[in-house]
Parts: C-alpha cells; structure tokens; sequence
C-alpha cells in the first residue's frame, strides 16, 4: 500500500555553544538517512541566535541529511535580524512543497526579537490562497513554528501564536490533514477535530522538559487517509497516535433528549453603556418561556466590576431564571471587592449532580487581572473528580478559555492551559463549558467537545452575529450546540459531536 | 466572505438525517427540532437520499399522504451535487441558476457536507481574514 513518510525535526539550536548537542543531532540524522523516509520537516529554530556563524554551521549540518528537507524559521532563527540570514543561508521563509497526494504549505509565524508568534495579514492571504489552490489534494500539511493549542508539560502557557484561533479557524475550515510545529520543546500530538496537531520535541538542544531527551517525530501519511505519528526518543522509545477522519459526518437523531444547558458568559451587568440590559432581560425570558433548560451555566464575568451596586443588579436578574443555576467567577467578577462578593450573592460553585450529569466547577479567576490559572492543586482536584465521576456524564465549567478563540489576541489566557487541557482529555470529560475571549467557538480536541461562549450582554465582544448564547441540547449519542442570537432568538449550529459508547443515564 | 475559496471552507459538514424507514412525521420532528430545512437519508452509513420542507409540501401534504409514510417513498434519488473544492462563486451561480436553496457537497464519490441558504447568509458574515496585524 502507498504510502508517505516524513521525518519530523525540530528546534536544532545549532550553535558553538554547551546548548547544541552534536551528538543528539547526528545520531537523529543518521537514523534518518537510514529510514525510509520521503521528506523531511524541520519546523524551526534551527540556530540558538540566529548569529552568522551559527547559520554557517547550521547550513554545514543541515546538508547530512540525505533526503528533501523543508526548513521553517523559529523565533531564535530570527533574533539579530537572523531572518535576513535564514534566506540566505537555509532558504524561503514561507514556500510549498508538493508530493504525490498532498502538498506542505510552510509558513513564517516569526516576530523579529520576540518569542511569541504571529500569522500577519498579508501571510493569513497567502496561505488562504495557496490552501485554496491546493484545496483538491488528499493530503494537506501544514507548517510552522508556533504551537496551536496548548501543550502539557510546557509550566506557563506564553510565546503563543497570537492569532491562534484564526489559524485554527482557517485550517479546520480548509480540512487540512496535519499541522505540524515545534517550539515548545515538547513532543505531543492531539488530535483537534479531524486535524492532527503534530509538535515535536527539541531534536538536538540541551533545553529538554521535565527531564526529557531528544526526539523527533516521524509521520506517515497512509493510502486510506489515516494520519500516523509516532514520537521517537532517542533511547529509542516510541509512543504512537493515529486518526483516521471520519467521511460522511451522519448523524441520526434517536430517542428523546436526555439534558438541556444554556450555556452563557459576559453578562458583565452594570450601569456602563456597554451593558445591554434589555438584551438580557430578553435573554432571561427567552430562557424561561420558550427553551427551558434544566440548567443554566454563566461562564463568568457576571458583573463588570466586583462592587455591591452591580451584584445586586446581576442577583436580580438570574433570580428570575427559574431552571438550575451553576455560576463560576470570572476575572471581572473578583475585582475589587468581588471575591467576597461573588461568594455572598452567588456562593461557592460546588459540583452538581442532576440525573445522570455530573457538573465540575474549575475556578481559574485571578485577582486584577484576565489572566487566568487552575494550578497544579486545582489540576490534581479536577483530574480527581473526573475520575470519580467517570461513570456519568461530565461537564468542565470554567471562565477562561482553553482552546485559542478566532478574532481575539490570545496571550495565553489561561496560564496553565496546556496541562489543564491534558487533564481534560487525559480524563476524557465529556464537554468543557468556557466563556472568555467574546466569541463562540467549539471544537472536540481528543475526545472531549469544549465550547466557548460569546458575550451575552456586552457590547465590547468578537463576535460577527452579535451577542449570543449557546443552546446545548445532549442526546443518547450525541451533543449538539446551537449559538442563539441573544436579541433575536435565531439559532446557528456550533457544532455537534458525537458521544463515544452511547451515554444513558 | 470568499467568493474563491472552495465551499468546503462553508459548507455544513456534519449531516443531520433519517433512515429510510423513518416516517415523515419522525423527520419533520427532527427538522424542527434541529431548525433545518433539509434531512438527508442514510442507508448503512451512506446518504442515498434527500428531501426538503418544500418536497413535504409537494409530495406529502398536496398529495395527501398519511404523515407515518417511510421516507424513502418520498425523497429525492437524484442527488443535485458539486465538488467540495468548487470555489464558492461558482456554486452560488449553480444555486442561482437550478432555483435550488440547498446544495449537496461531494467529495471521493460521498456525500460530505451540504450548502444551504442559511450557510450563505452565517457566511456572508465570515471573513476568514486575521486582524492580528497587516504584516
């Protein structure tokens, strides 16, 4: 049977000092040189300072390997102007590279002296057009050198592609196959709706994690359109992850629904002019009259500013939901004096039990500021509860989002994220509920759906269709979430996923 | 949004439908419960039909036809279809010119997503643009 192997390297540093290890390098080039590989991806900081002489040896040591290398910039290629460099001596910042069945776009995600990353307007075109050009090809890769979704192990989630979420956005749209970075120095491969979120490991720089050794990934790209990586360390240990996309999408609706949530965020209620008050009396009636849900999720930022005069406002308004209610705090939320507050008008967010649906509260609001943390008490209390509540259906609540969001800055929000989102998927919760960031998204990472949702009530969001909430409706076998468009009621579908080993309560 | 890009960057990809025993009534339950115009009809995972609310009116209700006839008495067998990588353009024109409000996409010889009115109008308001920086 045909098919494609690439050999996925990563984060060379290749430098004259104690950072390039030689030996690690060399020993994964001649593996390569043996194997029996079609291309090879070096997806970025090739050099440790993008210096003269380091690019002069780089250019020496790239040149062992034996088969056709694409070689991507990384953000230490680019420090001292190195990208002038990188053209000179590596080749093209952004280019295609074509093979039987597919083609790999690589792109230059780079900010000249900064570590974080960045796909700028005139390069999101560029890639849109050659993704279109290319639209027809069974298999689509993509490259960078900037991580996508959050990766464990990495301590504070930063240097992140800013727009992360529009890439993601554009890729997923354009059913690309494989997206494949570096960056963070950890191997990991997730899986994020049929795109397969391949990062390699440092292949030959002494900055490892956790203790780890170098490694590089290799990929096979297989006839009947499965997605093949397998992590392969040094030592010689291999850990393999495969997907296979799954073509029809049919979804056939049995049975009566076991669960309805309407899921919203960003009220943000207050006297601002930013607070859309008669949308969020609508908002309330809507609930009530026409969808009644047996619970209501507010993902945070119930008030726009932690002071009595706005949570005594809020607590009117969501004493009159009549369904269940389950409120966790976002950062607006605990300004000020919002901590205490919170507490008094809302109580502690505790975990809630209805039928056969078990809600796990995550608190991840920081004091003074939107960036948000779990930690690694609250990581260890959620993998906890995930295990203890295996057997029924569990639902994540909390503020800060986990997946980058399109239209907004991601800086890492929340600055756990990476291992939060191994917890997650590790635990295999059923749906992660978050509201930040001012617009809906969704999209199943692994096995586990989490949809963000937009502003309910505040006029300063992201998102096209305006505020909004989202309508959760789970079945036997499957979740299905419309966004409803908070002033006119009207529904879009978000996303509907499929439950694995049909839940029944 | 696009006019070049392919309309599987637009295209709902994930197909709500009946089988062919399910009755009219079962499938007009799932449109409105699903808010959508259009089911498709699977047999052993592959989509063998189509109907819209417009069929029922035609087929069903002129006709007078009892609500619990199978579905599969009722449905289109000739698929109108295009190619997932049709830029989106010419699809429009398709539509424009068939008089047709939904259109099947096609890819590998499966159908794999549909084009409907209401996914016009959610992509009118999509730009898949970035607004991080000009660069």
């Amino acid at each position: 049977m045909a098919m494609i192997r690439i050999a996925h390297i990563s984060d060379t540093h290749i430098t004259g000092e104690s950072a390039y290890k030689g030996y690690a390098y060399d020993l994964i080039v001649n593996e390569i040189n043996r194997g029996n590989f079609d291309f090879v991806i070096h997806t970025g900081d090739v050099t440790n300072q993008g210096l003269r002489e380091e690019y002069e040896r780089a250019s020496y040591e790239l040149k062992k390997i034996e088969k056709p290398l694409v070689v991507i910039p990384g953000n230490h290629d680019v420090r001292n102007v190195g990208y002038e460099l990188f053209e000179r001596f590596i080749g093209p910042l952004n280019g295609v590279y074509e093979f039987e069945n597919g083609v790999l776009i690589w792109v230059d995600s780079t900010i000249p002296d900064l570590s974080d990353g960045r796909v700028g307007g005139y390069k999101f075109r560029w890639l849109k057009a050659r993704l279109e050009e290319y639209s027809d090809r069974k298999f689509k890769i993509v490259a960078a050198h900037h991580h996508l979704v959050p990766l464990p192990d990495t301590g504070r989630e930063r240097n992140v592609l800013y727009n992360a979420g529009d890439v993601l956005d554009l890729l997923l749209r354009h059913e690309v196959n494989l997206y494949t970075c570096g960056h963070k120095h950890v191997p990991n491969v997730y899986r994020v709706e049929d795109l397969v979120v391949d990062n390699a490991g440092c292949t030959s720089c002494r900055k490892t994690r956790k203790g780890d050794v170098n490694s590089y990934n290799i990929i096979t790209l297989h006839d009947d359109g499965r997605v093949e990586v397998r992590i392969r360390r040094v030592t010689g240990d291999e850990v393999r992850k495969e997907h296979r996309p799954v073509r029809p999408k049919i979804f056939i609706p049995r049975g009566k629904r076991l669960l309805r949530i309407v899921q919203m965020s960003e009220s943000n209620v207050s006297d601002r002019m930013y607070f859309r008050r008669k949308v969020l009396e609508n908002v309330v009636r809507t609930i009530n009259e026409k969808l009644k849900p047996d619970i209501v999720i507010h993902n945070g930022d119930v008030v726009d500013m932690g002071i009595e005069r706005y949570y005594e406002k809020a607590y009117e308004f969501y004493e009159m939901i009549k369904a269940e209610k389950l409120v966790v705090p976002g950062h607006n939320d605990i300004t000020y004096l919002g901590y205490d507050l919170f507490l008094e008008y809302f109580g502690e967010p505790e975990i809630k039990e209805l039928g056969g649906f078990t809600f796990i509260p995550v608190i991840s609001a920081q004091y003074e500021t939107p960036i948000g943390v779990v930690g690694r008490i609250g990581q260890k209390k959620l993998a906890r509860a995930l295990e203890e509540y295996r057997e029924s259906f569990t639902v994540v609540v909390l503020h800060h989002n986990i997946v980058p969001i399109p239209r907004s800055r991601e800086v890492g929000f929340l600055e756990d994220a990476g291992d939060v989102l191994r917890t997650i998927t590790g635990g295999e919760a059923n749906l992660v509920l978050t509201g930040h960031g001012g617009n809906s998204f969704g999209v199943k990472v692994e096995k586990t759906p989490l949809v963000n949702a937009g502003s309910v009530s505040w006029e300063l969001h992201r998102n096209p269709f305006g505020n909004s909430f989202n309508l959760i409706d789970v079945y036997r076998d499957m979740i299905v979430v419309f966004e409803v468009q908070a002033t006119w009621g009207s529904g879009r579908l978000l996303g509907i996923w499929k439950i694995k080993g049909s839940f029944s309560p | 949004m696009d006019m070049g890009a392919p309309i599987k960057a637009y295209m709902t990809r994930k197909l709500i439908g009946v089988g062919p025993d399910d009755t009219v009534k079962r499938a007009c339950e799932v449109m409105v419960e699903f808010d959508i115009g259009s089911l498709v009809v699977v047999e052993e995972g592959r989509v063998i039909g189509f109907f819209t609310k417009s069929d029922i009116i035609r087929r069903v209700v002129i006709p007078g036809l009892p609500n619990d006839t199978p579905v599969r008495e009722i449905m289109s067998r000739e698929l109108i279809t295009v190619s997932a990588n049709t830029p989106v353009r010419e699809v429009l024109d398709l539509m424009a010119k068939k008089g047709v409000k939904h259109m099947l996409i096609e890819e590998g010889g499966e159908i794999v997503g549909i084009f409907s009115l209401s996914d016009l109008l959610t992509a009118s308001r999509r730009r898949l643009e970035t607004a991080i920086a000009a660069e």
